[in-house]
């Protein structure tokens, strides 16, 4: 079954297809950073990030998803480094586009949930902000000096 | 004879009773550890725990009573361990044996249940506003130990004075909870140790910034 139809078959389809073609935009630092305030109060990655988490048991369709996110993720953050002339010999593995990609999907993955569970959107901002940082720390250093940006979580109790 | 209230009912219970509401909500979290809230029926719950249907309605009205009962104790278990595991973290090595007794843990099943609570929580909480506040509790009280042993680390020096510990508590645990489900979903260990290691080595690297 190709990866369409077996998207199709589990309903994640058009969520599916969107969230991951939105990566395609990234093609340097400043569309980064606009597909971060994008991402963070999208309402169909929300949705897709709260039918993911709720999938016991996995599924292939599932996997084959993730797999295919994280890629499209990995090449985005390539070229991020690429147009930012970010040395190719930089080689510490907090750069691996795989490793960050992974670290992006995580980071949406466990900030939507408990943003959804605290009904405020701190929790997936601060959580995306740090998957991000490496890229940030290579490409514009400047902007991590000084206090951490960005709302801060209110977590209650 | 001596009578406890029953957290759910409110009704006092014998020490029989006691035991077989815990049989009752301990057998419901197993079950619902491995299957999930959404597939585990009441019928399940007999079964599993040995009591009889009219127990189980003595102690439970329904399955949502229960789903929140289960959330106390896997609450209770979870904060638990983490005190246990946390309290004695004030270093980055710390921070790491940490991570390390997790992975090992959820190795061990290659990722099959995520987190207990985290689980919890992504079924649950948008249907039942008690449990979701019971739920945000618990993640704010588990934060909290976070929380603290950075800040231990941060008083130590290995974390600089300008970060703030809430945000990187919350970014860890998000690292944590992303981990587990994306463990869970490739049924292999690996993308928890990933997101951690990831989490770990950003803390490390704002010393060098």
């Amino acid at each position: 079954m190709s990866f369409s139809s077996q998207l199709a078959a589990t309903g994640l389809d058009r969520r599916a297809r969107r969230v991951a073609d939105s990566v395609t935009r990234v093609v340097d630092f400043p569309s980064l950073l606009m597909w971060r305030g994008w991402v963070v109060t999208d309402p169909l990655t929300r949705e897709l990030l709260g039918e993911l988490a709720r999938s016991t048991p996995a599924s292939a369709a599932r996997n084959a998803f993730i797999d295919a996110w994280r890629g499209r993720l990995a090449a985005a953050v390539r070229r991020t480094l690429e147009a930012s002339a970010v040395s190719e010999e930089r080689t510490e593995a907090s750069l691996d586009p795989d490793r960050i990609a992974l670290t992006i999907i995580a980071a949406l993955h466990g900030g939507a949930m408990l943003s959804r569970l605290a009904r405020d959107n701190g929790a997936l901002e601060a959580a995306l902000d740090i998957a991000l940082a490496p890229l940030v720390a290579a490409v514009e250093p400047q902007r991590l000096r000084g206090e951490p940006q960005g709302h801060r979580p209110s977590m209650g109790g | 004879m001596t009578t406890v209230p029953d957290s759910t009912t409110g009704r006092r219970l014998t020490a029989r009773g006691v035991r077989t509401r815990a049989k009752i909500v301990t057998a419901a979290a197993d079950l619902m550890y491995v299957r999930g809230v959404g597939a585990t029926t009441l019928d399940d719950v007999i079964a599993a725990s040995g009591v009889s249907k009219s127990q189980l309605y003595h102690h439970f009205a329904g399955k949502e009573p229960l789903v929140r009962a289960v959330i106390d104790l896997t609450g209770e278990r979870v904060i638990q361990r983490e005190v246990e595991s946390l309290t004695r973290v004030s270093t980055m090595a710390g921070l790491r044996r940490w991570r390390n007794a997790l992975v090992r843990t959820n190795a061990l099943q290659h990722g099959a249940y995520g987190c207990a609570l985290g689980s919890l929580a992504s079924e649950v909480a948008d249907h039942d506003e008690v449990a979701r506040l019971a739920l945000l509790r618990l993640f704010a009280e588990w934060q909290n130990l976070l929380q603290d042993a950075l800040r231990r680390i941060q008083d130590s020096g290995a974390i600089p004075a300008s970060a703030s510990v809430e945000t990187l508590a919350v970014g860890l645990m998000a690292s944590l909870q992303g981990g587990y489900m994306l463990a869970q979903t490739a049924h292999d260990v690996t993308p928890m140790a990933t997101s951690l290691d990831m989490a770990l080595s950003y803390i490390e690297g704002l010393a060098k910034v």
